[in-house]
């Protein structure tokens, strides 16, 4: 081992040059992100995974899938040092959308949570807040008017559910799912999470404005949702559908499909695209890339 | 004849009786007729005196291969506990898991050990998760396991660690917990512990990657990666095998010997290396099988002749199966381990032999185009050339395993050797920065935190070149009708290349 001195420079330059290496790759990561927002609709299969990423280094995920393959996902949009995630939101508690979240809580460091607090009897949902329970997570549960301000000019609202859910048991766990807003400047882009037709009609004649240029259609593209009513209130450019390929409920169903086109709606899809990927600089959200195999 | 020889052979005969049965029905007279006849000759070798001591032997291997034949044809047997007429029912049982519930995308699996000993393979939802030693009640319906495609033997793979029952999906009550051998819950909680802290340092996909390397689990990884690494010839880095093991320890040995730690040194860093391993995967039968043959395949580079650990070879082998005959031909691990053990033992000098007269001749080829000037012979250095060793050892072993793989997996990696040149050489550095931060992670932060971010940049260089050579145009072929060809051709082959080399031993050895 002692010839470890003669060549300790090269081992030395080695260090030298990953230290240089890593420092050039976050700068580089830090300008990328400046005064831009950006949206990723992971590729997770059947289920739902989005994650943002604001200007300032502020991470919030919605929802983990149906399995660890959003943690891919996190992999591929967040550079490799950092381990945390500000926020992580479960919109409602089926296993499409959680379990996935289990995994996440055990290898990220987690800021805070926003749940609808539902009653629901999975082992998983017990499972995810023994492990909030364990990790001393704060939950926050989400109600209509509460707002996450990510970064200046970057904010995120709760548009549904009306009223606090925590402890009940609704008929529908899809009529108690967590609806937002995400407002970047004047560019927004609204996240419908699994709502179906009832929590669209609750929206509409809540009579907020929920007008947004992009649109993450509810409920994975299913017949029960993306009424045309709503499609009118909203008004979107662009649409994404969080889906898995060939999936054994036919989402998104063809009418769904065919109601978009009617409209104009420019739609993306995570079954035929991969993870998409938004990008916003205040004035619009516009693709960014898609096609990030899992 | 000596007497080391005359025990290499009796092993041998009793593994080709174990082959012999395998590919056969069971046919007890012929186990009868092969024993008498054996007996027969045993007997009768007195009169011929000047040849007494072969016919004997040829008698001895006769009778020995006969008890092969019939320790397969019993292991083979029907299973025991069960009635035999219980698939399809609904019924509860009440067992203990028996292993460690391995983790897939949508779905645990765990054996479950019935009182009488029977073992149900268990299918289930991916939560509650369930542990090794949990005493659980299961209420569903029991099924014999049924093969789902032409090419894969499901029942026989299954049949091979006596698993002739599975339960999909069962209601599953847990009784109690903490039951099981301790020093397996203890193996099995630090592999869990372990993976858990490593998966806080790495994102995916290095953190999957690594797990692979470092606990042979690769139940995370996604299809896609999988694919890639069937294509570029690299699962078996990923997998727990003898060829896995030897070949990591292969390497393990030259970055040591690189980094200029005595050979002596080396050796015993990697047989530490090779226990840490097999203790922290859980111990599992198969494990220990590979770390058995990897430490094998060190001894005999230690001992640098390979007529010394020949018997070693020949009697793990027999001890293996002797445990469980139906190895043989129904794990494709041991399979894969036997010979890649065998490729770097008597492979890896023919390769070196090779490596040198083509390089010689690539040097005057150049020399002779006038494409540079004849050197000066440099003073050698001591030890060998890096490189050059992790190619030669990766060679041998890819080889040995080549006709097995095609004929198992009918595709034919063409970037194969390239790949696995361009992976190898950093493979043990990565799995040491792994461990190192694994290890450190129940001590600081910051430390484990460092080691990660090393690991991180040699897992993106080789997530990156098996990602680039599985994106080459023919990285490999599938070629599903060359398998037989492939096997029987290349071991023929291979085997009359030994004898041809090998056919003279030295006298002085």
């Amino acid at each position: 081992m002692f010839k470890m001195r003669k060549y300790g420079h090269w081992y030395f330059l080695g260090g030298l040059a990953f230290a240089a290496l890593f420092i050039w790759s976050a700068v580089f990561r830090v300008e990328a992100h400046r005064g831009r927002t950006f949206l990723h609709v992971f590729d997770v299969g059947q289920g739902d995974a989005i994650f943002i990423a604001a200007p300032n280094g502020t991470q919030v995920l919605i929802d983990g899938g149906p399995d660890a393959a959003v943690l891919r996902g996190l992999g591929g949009a967040m550079p490799f040092w950092d381990r945390s995630l500000d926020l992580v939101i479960l919109t409602h508690p089926h296993a499409d959308h959680l379990d996935g979240l289990i995994e996440v809580l055990r290898r990220y460091r987690v800021g805070m949570v926003l749940e609808s607090g539902v009653n629901h009897s999975i082992p998983e949902y017990d499972l995810w807040h023994a492990e909030l329970r364990e990790r001393g997570v704060p939950v926050i549960v989400a109600e209509r008017g509460e707002a996450v301000r990510l970064a200046e000019d970057l904010t995120l609202t709760v548009l549904a559910p009306a009223h606090s859910f925590a402890g009940t048991s609704p008929r529908n766990i899809h009529d108690a799912a967590i609806v937002l807003m995400l407002r970047h400047a004047s560019s927004t882009a609204l996240l419908m999470a699994d709502a179906e037709a009832p929590l669209e009609r609750e929206l509409l004649a809540a009579g907020g404005n929920i007008a947004a240029e992009l649109v993450k259609i509810g409920h994975h593209g299913s017949r029960t949702s993306t009424l045309e009513g709503f499609l009118v209130a909203v008004k979107p450019r662009v649409a994404v559908i969080s889906a898995g390929r060939r999936n054994r409920y036919g989402h998104p169903v063809q009418e769904v499909l065919d109601r978009l086109a009617a409209f104009g709606i420019a739609t993306y899809r995570t079954d035929r695209d991969g993870t998409v990927t938004f990008v916003s600089d205040g004035r619009e959200f516009r693709l960014a890339e898609t096609g990030i195999r899992r | 004849m000596a007497k080391s020889q005359i025990f290499f052979w009796l092993l041998t005969a009793f593994i080709a009786g174990i082959a012999v049965a395998s590919f056969l029905p069971p046919l007890l007279p012929l186990v009868w007729a092969v024993f008498i006849s054996g007996g027969a000759l045993a007997a009768f070798a007195g009169l011929r005196p000047a040849e007494r001591v072969l016919i004997s032997v040829i008698g001895f291997a006769l009778m020995v291969s006969a008890f092969g034949m019939f320790w397969f044809m019993r292991s083979a047997g029907p299973p025991a506990g069960l009635p035999p007429d219980s698939a399809g029912k609904a019924v509860s049982l009440r067992g203990l898991v028996s292993d460690d519930p391995s983790r897939r995308a949508a779905s645990q699996r765990f054996m479950l050990r019935l009182e009488g000993g029977t073992h149900i393979l268990v299918t289930t939802r991916p939560y509650p998760e369930y542990r090794y030693g949990e005493a659980l009640t299961l209420g569903g319906r029991i099924e014999e396991p049924e093969n789902f495609s032409d090419d894969f033997d499901y029942r026989a793979y299954l049949a091979k660690d006596d698993i002739y029952f599975v339960m999909a999906f069962p209601n599953i009550e847990r009784v109690a917990v903490g039951g099981g051998n301790p020093l397996y819950r203890f193996l099995f909680s630090l592999k869990r512990e372990f993976s858990g802290k490593l998966s806080r340092y790495l994102a995916e996909p290095h953190a999957a990657f690594m797990a692979g390397l470092l606990l042979g689990e690769r139940q995370s990884f996604s299809p896609e990666f999988s694919e890639q690494l069937k294509t570029t010839g690299t699962s078996h880095i990923v997998a727990l095998s003898g060829y896995n093991i030897t070949i990591v320890a292969e390497a393990l040995m030259s970055t040591l010997m690189f980094l200029f730690l005595p050979f002596a040194w080396a050796f015993w860093v990697a047989i530490a290396g090779i226990v840490a391993f097999t203790l922290l995967t859980g111990a599992a039968a198969s494990v220990v099988r590979a770390a058995v043959m990897g430490v094998l395949v060190l001894v005999a580079h230690r001992a640098g002749r390979v007529y010394r650990v020949r018997n070693a070879i020949a009697f793990a082998a027999a001890a293996m199966l002797l445990a469980n005959p139906k190895l043989l031909r129904f794990d494709v691990g041991f399979q894969l381990s036997f010979f890649a053990t065998l490729g770097l033992v008597y492979g890896t000098p023919l390769i070196e032999r090779a490596y040198n007269r083509a390089s010689m001749r690539l040097a005057l080829f150049v020399r002779d185009l006038g494409l540079v000037r004849e050197r000066r012979e440099r003073p050698r250095r001591g030890r060998k050339p890096f490189l050059k060793g992790v190619f030669i050892s990766t060679m041998a072993a890819q080889l040995a395993v080549l006709p097995l793989i095609v004929y198992h997996f009918g595709t034919l990696s063409l970037v194969a050797p390239i790949a696995n040149l361009a992976i190898l050489p950093v493979i043990p550095t990565t799995m040491f920065f792994g461990f190192l931060s694994g290890g450190l992670a129940f001590v600081s932060d910051a430390l484990a935190s460092a080691a990660a971010a090393a690991a991180w940049a040699l897992l993106a260089y080789e997530l990156g070149a098996i990602g680039f050579f599985a994106r080459l145009p023919y990285a490999a072929l599938a070629v599903p009708w060359l398998g037989l060809i492939a096997l029987l051709g290349g071991y023929a082959f291979a085997g009359w290349r030994l004898w041809h080399d090998y056919r003279q031993p030295p006298s002085s050895a």
